[in-house]
């Protein structure tokens, strides 16, 4: 009786193994259809698009040909630079303005907390071309602090609202005790909650890195200059106008894609303890 | 302890002044990049400027009825709402469902299920975009291909037809988004006690009601949180539909407000008719977010 009841869980739990397995495996097909057709002629590609390369049928020329239209390694290198900068900008405002949040109690800050949470409501539409107006006043488009600002005033509301829940979450006494001991308030900040924040900070530098690595919206409207374009935005000015060569289509999507993806797939753990702090917490 | 208080008390009043140092750059960065920008809009919006012109005239509501009076005003409305409400609906259905039986599988292949459904997540919206337009093609494109082999009827103009782009355009932004939606739903159900499924295995309660008794209340946090986010993102979801739809189409049966936003402002130089359209947004979705916070913050207040 027992064995049977057994057996049966057994059963269930193959069955819902084997549903999952096929579901991944049908939500991976999009994927491997870039990944293999990225390395075949183009003629293979419409013949036998599901077909793994053979020694016929594999080519380089493909990424290779994508490689120089998409300018890969210069775009790459602005990409860059624009997370940089914003992720720089974003840990230090945001942690600062958390940390006075959490740690002094007025009714001041505490509305700041509330209006900055309310900032998160706005879609960017709404600011979107007021902001691109103001910007080219301030002779700040085509630059990588312009943009870079844009990510960080957008992003802001939500990196504060994630340092204030840690650092509300750490116990009264860290700070106390610091006072006893003499510690100014920037020392407090300096010396004791920053190094603490780590978990946080990777949340951060995890969803909002990877948010501004792969956003297309703000330097499509921000940057016009092809020296400063990031690789998102000139893989779409590059696809719509060659949208009929499937080949180089393939190969420029597989170059976009591929570095954050090894750069998932080592960090695999970081990146999901990040995705759910920053979603538990914010 | 009083001599205690008291030194917390002077150090709570000496920092009150000097907290401000600590908050000022995050505030003016949200005045300059934020708050500036949305009152100059809110203000365009009742004006002629075009983006170009210095003599700007007070036009008064005529952008609003413009735009309302525009045939194809609802016909967007009505489409970011058909996107939204098959997105959240199918999303966190599917998140929920997955995360679920997830639960009943062994450590290494959950994880490896979930990292294969997170990686959509961290190809770029629009790259996402021209992947499903591939999978979409009329006559090559591998959807097709799929359905050519069931019977020659029963292939689709997947983004050319005004019925199915919607849905079609749904369906590519879950493909997108479920991993990281999947994540969330499993550390909430991580949560969980186990005990409680003690319980109800003991109290001899059916797979179906221990689910609807036991794991969906407890889960109810996470569905909350769930359904803002997805409400939020998809409201102002911009880059994916666009590329997809190349632009919005077929017509305008493709295009929601968010596109029309970029539309008006970048293509067609409308510049007080788009300020108009961001606003509508605008409301739209602080009114969703007003409902949802509201249920939100109470449950904060609740917690702590």
């Amino acid at each position: 009786m027992k064995n049977a009841a057994r057996l049966q869980t057994i059963q269930k739990n193959i069955l819902t193994k084997v549903f999952l397995l096929l579901f991944t495996l049908v939500s991976a097909i999009p994927l491997y259809y870039v990944l293999i057709n990225a390395f075949k002629k183009n003629q293979y590609i419409t013949n036998n698009p599901i077909g793994f390369p053979t020694s016929e049928s594999f080519t380089l020329e493909n990424v290779i040909r994508s490689w120089e239209s998409l300018k890969y390694t210069q775009s790459l290198l602005n990409t860059v630079i624009l997370v940089t900068i914003s992720c720089l900008i974003l840990v230090l405002v945001g942690s600062m303005a958390g940390f006075a949040i959490s740690i002094i109690n007025s009714r001041e800050l505490k509305s700041f907390y509330v209006s900055a949470i309310l900032i998160i409501t706005i879609p960017f539409q709404v600011i979107m071309v007021p902001l691109v107006v103001m910007l080219n006043k301030m002779n700040l488009l085509d630059s990588y602090f312009g943009t870079s600002m844009i990510f960080v005033g957008t992003m802001l509301p939500i990196v504060i609202f994630l340092y204030t829940g840690f650092m509300r979450s750490l116990p009264k006494e860290l700070c106390e005790s610091a006072i006893v001991d003499g510690c100014g308030m920037f020392r407090v900040y300096f010396d004791i909650y920053f190094p603490l924040m780590k978990t946080v900070t990777g949340t951060v530098l995890i969803i909002k890195g990877t948010s501004i690595w792969n956003d297309f919206l703000v330097p499509l409207i921000t940057i016009s200059d092809s020296d400063k374009t990031p690789i998102i935005v000139r893989l779409y000015s590059f696809a719509s106008v060659r949208f009929n060569s499937w080949e180089l289509l393939f190969g420029s999507t597989f170059l976009c894609a591929i570095p954050l993806v090894i750069f998932f797939l080592f960090l695999q753990k970081s990146f999901i303890r990040g995705i759910v702090t920053g979603a538990v917490k914010g | 302890m009083s001599s205690r208080t008291t030194h917390m008390t002077t150090y709570q009043r000496s920092w009150r002044k000097k907290g401000w140092l600590f908050v000022a750059p995050a505030a003016l960065i949200l005045l300059w990049i934020v708050i500036f920008p949305l009152v100059s809009g809110i203000a365009y919006s009742f004006t002629d400027y075009n983006g170009l012109d210095t003599d700007i005239s007070f036009t008064g509501l005529k952008n609003f009825s413009d735009i309302i009076k525009d045939k194809n005003f609802f016909l967007i409305l009505k489409n970011t709402f058909v996107v939204s409400a098959i997105y959240i609906v199918l999303l966190n259905c599917m998140a929920v469902f997955l995360s679920v039986i997830l639960m009943r599988v062994g450590k290494g292949f959950g994880n490896f299920v979930k990292s294969m459904l997170y990686i959509p997540c961290l190809i770029a919206m629009s790259i996402v975009g021209f992947i499903w337009r591939l999978l979409y093609n009329y006559s090559d494109g591998l959807i097709n291909r799929f359905f050519r082999m069931i019977s020659e009827k029963s292939i689709q103009d997947w983004l050319g037809n005004p019925d199915l782009v919607l849905g079609s355009t749904s369906i590519a932004i879950v493909w997108f988004a479920l991993g990281y939606y999947m994540v969330i739903y499993c550390a909430g159900l991580m949560a969980i006690p186990v005990d409680l499924y003690e319980v109800a295995d003991i109290e001899g309660a059916t797979k179906w009601q221990t689910f609807r008794h036991v794991t969906l209340p407890l889960l109810a946090p996470s569905i909350t949180i769930n359904v803002v986010l997805s409400s939020m993102a998809i409201l102002s979801c911009f880059d994916l539909p666009y590329v997809l739809t190349a632009g919005g189409g077929p017509g305008y049966y493709g295009t929601t407000i968010a596109i029309s936003v970029y539309r008006l402002a970048y293509v067609s130089r409308q510049m007080g008719k788009s300020f108009a359209m961001a606003a509508i947004l605008a409301i739209i979705s602080m009114i969703i977010a007003a409902i949802e916070l509201r249920i939100l913050l109470k449950r904060e207040v609740l917690n702590q």
